[in-house]
C-alpha cells in the first residue's frame, strides 16, 4: 500500500463515526465526554452503514461511497436536528485519584500496546479472517454489493453464508476507499474497537460508581479484553465488534437508574449492531432482554419491564430483519443455520466439555481475568437482580458454548481449543461489568 | 460489605498486564518486533508457507483469468483453496477438491498453481518454478 492509500484507509475509518454522528445529540449520550460520544457515533455509523449496503444489495444498486454514505449521514441529520435543540447539562469533569489515575492509565496503555504488537506482527491474526470475513469483504467490494451467486456456492460453506453482514460490510468500505486491501494492516483495527469502546464503559460506569472506582474498573475491563482479543487470535475476526456491542449494551442497561425508565436508544442500538455482527449476538440480544426484564419487573411492574424490553430489542429485531429479507429476496436460505438437530446432544461428551471449557478460559492471564471479577462478586454479596442483564449474559453465554459443543458426535476437544476462548470473551467483559457494579458505592445514579 | 474496591480493582489490572507481558516477552522482544511478511508468520507455519506461495503466484497470473490450485496434501489443497478466494478477489478461483472431495470445475481453470511436490496435471505449460512450487497454464 502507498502512504495516499493508508491516508485513504485511515479516513474510511474516521468516517464511521461521522456517518453515526447523530447518536451524539441523543439526550443519554450528549452529555458524556467527546470520546464517549464518538463511540456512540461509531455504533450508529456502522449499524446504518450496513443496513444501508444490504438493502441496497436487497434492491440491486450498486455500492459506491457516496451511495452508501448519503442515507447514514441523512439519518443523522435529521437525528441531530432532532435532538440537538435540547439543553445539554454540562459534562461532569473525571476527577480519579492521583494514583488511581496514573495506575488506571498504566494498565490500559500497557494492554493497549500488548494488544497492538501482537496485531502489528502477526501474532493474533484470526484464521477466520483470512478464510471466510476478509474474503466476503474483498469480494463484495469487488462486486460492488453482496453477490448472491457467492453465498449460493457449494464451495463456499466454509464461509458460513448466513452469518451476518456487519464486519464484512464494514471492512468493504474501506476497500471501497483504498481499491485494494491489505491483508496485513486491516487486523489493526481490532485495537479500535476496544479503544472506542473504553471511554463509554467508563462514563456508563461513572453513573453507578465513583471516578475512582469507574476508572479502575474500566482500567481492569480494557485490560482483559485486549490481552484476551490477542491471547485468542482475534486479529481481523468479528470477535471485537461483537465485543464491541454487546459490552456497551450491557454497560448502558447497568448504568440505568433503579427508580426512573430512561431512554432505551444506546443499549437497542448495541444490540442491534450486535445481531448484525454474529449469530452469537442474537443468543445475548434474548440473555440480555432476558435478564433486564427480570430487573425490571421488580421497579416498574410486569407491563412496564415488557414494554420496556420490547424497546430494548425492537432495534436488534429490525437489524435482522432487514438481513433475512435480503436473504429471502435473493433466493438463500432465510435465518441462521443450527449445528445439527436442536436436541441431538451427546451428554457422554459433558465431563469433557466442562473440563475442555474450564481450560480455555486462560484468556491470556492464567484465568485471573475471569477468577478476580468473581471473586468481586462473591465478596460483595450484592444483590443479583440489579445485575441480572450482565449476569445472564456471562453465564449464558458459557452455558450456550456447552449446550453447542454437546452437539459434536466426535470428541469436541479440538473445537473447544479453537474456539471457546474468543466467543466466551462476552460473557467476561459483562462479568467484569457486573462485579466493578456490584463494588461500587454510589448506588442510585441520576438518570441518563 | 465495604472493601476498597478502587486500588484493587486497578492493582489487578497491572497484575495482569504483568502476567501478559511475561508471556510475551519470553518469546525475545527482538524477534517478536519483527515485521511479518504474511498474516500468518506468528501463528501456523504452513499457513506462512501457504501464504506466501500464493503471494509468489500472483506476480505469475494476469488479472481476470481463472485459476486452481494443486496440492498433494487434500486439506492443504482445501486450505489453499479457501486462501486463494481472498488473495485473488479479481479472479475466477476454483477448486480442484473441497474438503477432500473432487471438484470437477478445477479441470475448466486456466492457471493452475502447484503446490510443493503435488503431481502436476498433464498439458501444462510451467510459466514458472520456485521451491515451494510452480504456476503452469494449461495448453488449449
Amino acid at each position: 500500500m502507498t502512504a495516499l492509500k493508508h491516508l485513504l484507509f485511515s479516513a474510511s475509518l474516521v468516517a464511521l463515526p461521522v456517518l453515526g454522528f447523530g447518536a451524539a445529540f441523543h439526550r443519554s449520550v450528549r452529555s458524556l465526554t467527546l470520546p464517549a460520544r464518538l463511540g456512540a457515533s461509531l455504533a450508529l455509523g456502522c449499524v446504518s452503514l450496513t443496513v444501508t449496503a444490504v438493502l441496497l444489495s436487497t434492491v440491486g444498486i450498486p455500492w459506491s461511497i457516496p451511495a452508501l454514505s448519503l442515507p447514514p449521514l441523512v439519518t443523522s441529520s435529521v437525528l441531530w436536528r432532532a435532538w440537538g435543540r435540547e439543553a445539554r447539562s454540562a459534562t461532569r469533569p473525571l476527577r480519579p485519584s492521583g494514583s488511581v489515575a496514573v495506575l488506571a492509565t498504566a494498565a490500559g496503555g500497557l494492554s493497549v500496546l500488548h494488544l497492538s504488537v501482537a496485531l502489528i506482527t502477526a501474532a493474533a491474526t484470526s484464521t477466520d479472517f483470512l478464510l471466510f470475513w476478509g474474503v466476503k469483504a474483498v469480494r463484495f467490494a469487488g462486486s460492488r454489493g453482496i453477490d448472491a451467486a457467492l453465498p449460493k456456492w457449494t464451495y463456499f460453506t466454509h464461509a458460513v453464508p448466513d452469518y451476518p453482514p456487519l464486519v464484512p460490510v464494514v471492512t468493504a468500505w474501506s476497500v471501497l476507499w483504498t481499491g485494494e486491501f491489505s491483508w496485513r494492516l486491516y487486523p489493526v483495527t481490532t485495537a479500535l474497537w476496544a479503544l472506542a469502546a473504553a471511554p463509554l464503559v467508563l462514563e456508563l460506569l461513572r453513573r453507578r460508581a465513583t471516578d475512582d472506582q469507574g476508572a479502575a474498573i474500566t482500567a481492569f475491563w480494557l485490560a482483559a479484553v485486549s490481552i484476551s482479543l490477542a491471547r485468542s487470535l482475534s486479529g481481523g475476526s468479528a470477535e471485537a465488534p461483537l465485543l464491541f456491542f454487546e459490552t456497551l449494551a450491557v454497560a448502558a442497561l447497568l448504568a440505568e437508574p433503579d427508580r426512573e425508565s430512561p431512554s432505551r436508544f444506546l443499549p437497542a442500538l448495541m444490540l442491534a449492531g450486535a445481531v448484525l455482527t454474529k449469530v452469537e449476538g442474537s443468543v445475548a440480544v434474548l440473555l440480555v432482554a432476558a435478564g433486564a426484564l427480570v430487573r425490571d419487573q421488580e421497579a416498574h411492574g410486569f407491563p412496564t419491564a415488557v414494554r420496556r424490553t420490547v424497546a430494548l430489542v425492537s432495534g436488534a429485531a429490525a437489524a435482522l430483519a432487514t438481513w433475512f429479507l435480503f436473504q429471502a429476496t435473493h433466493g438463500l436460505p432465510t435465518g441462521f443455520r443450527g449445528h445439527g438437530d436442536l436436541w441431538s446432544l451427546h451428554r457422554g461428551f459433558l465431563p469433557e466439555i466442562l473440563g475442555g471449557l474450564l481450560r480455555n478460559l486462560d484468556a491470556g492471564t492464567l484465568g485471573l481475568s475471569w477468577l478476580v471479577p468473581l471473586a468481586f462478586l462473591l465478596v460483595s454479596r450484592a444483590r443479583i437482580r440489579p445485575l441480572l442483564p450482565a449476569l445472564t449474559l456471562s453465564a449464558g453465554v458459557l452455558a450456550f458454548l456447552v449446550f453447542d459443543y454437546l452437539h459434536d458426535d466426535r470428541s469436541p476437544s479440538q473445537r473447544i481449543r479453537w474456539t471457546a476462548p474468543r466467543v466466551s470473551q462476552p460473557g467476561l467483559s459483562a462479568l467484569i461489568l457486573a462485579a466493578g457494579v456490584a463494588t461500587s458505592r454510589k448506588r442510585e445514579p441520576a438518570a441518563g | 460489605m465495604r472493601i476498597p474496591a478502587a486500588r484493587i480493582w486497578v492493582l489487578s489490572a497491572i497484575v495482569l498486564c504483568a502476567v501478559a507481558a511475561r508471556r510475551r516477552l519470553s518469546y525475545g522482544v527482538g524477534e517478536q518486533l519483527q515485521l511479518p511478511a504474511t498474516p500468518l508468520d506468528r501463528t501456523s507455519a504452513s499457513g506462512t508457507r501457504e501464504w506466501a506461495f500464493l503471494q509468489e503466484c500472483r506476480r505469475r497470473i494476469p488479472p481476470g483469468v481463472s485459476l486452481t490450485v494443486i496440492a498433494a496434501d487434500p486439506d492443504q489443497e482445501s486450505a489453499l483453496f479457501m486462501l486463494a478466494l481472498g488473495v485473488y478477489p479479481d479472479h475466477s478461483v476454483l477448486p480442484s477438491s473441497y474438503f477432500g472431495t473432487t471438484a470437477p470445475s478445477g479441470s475448466q481453470a486456466e492457471y493452475v498453481l502447484i503446490y510443493d511436490g503435488a503431481k502436476r496435471p498433464d498439458g501444462l505449460e510451467i510459466v514458472a518454478q520456485w521451491a515451494d512450487g510452480a504456476v503452469g497454464r494449461r495448453k488449449r
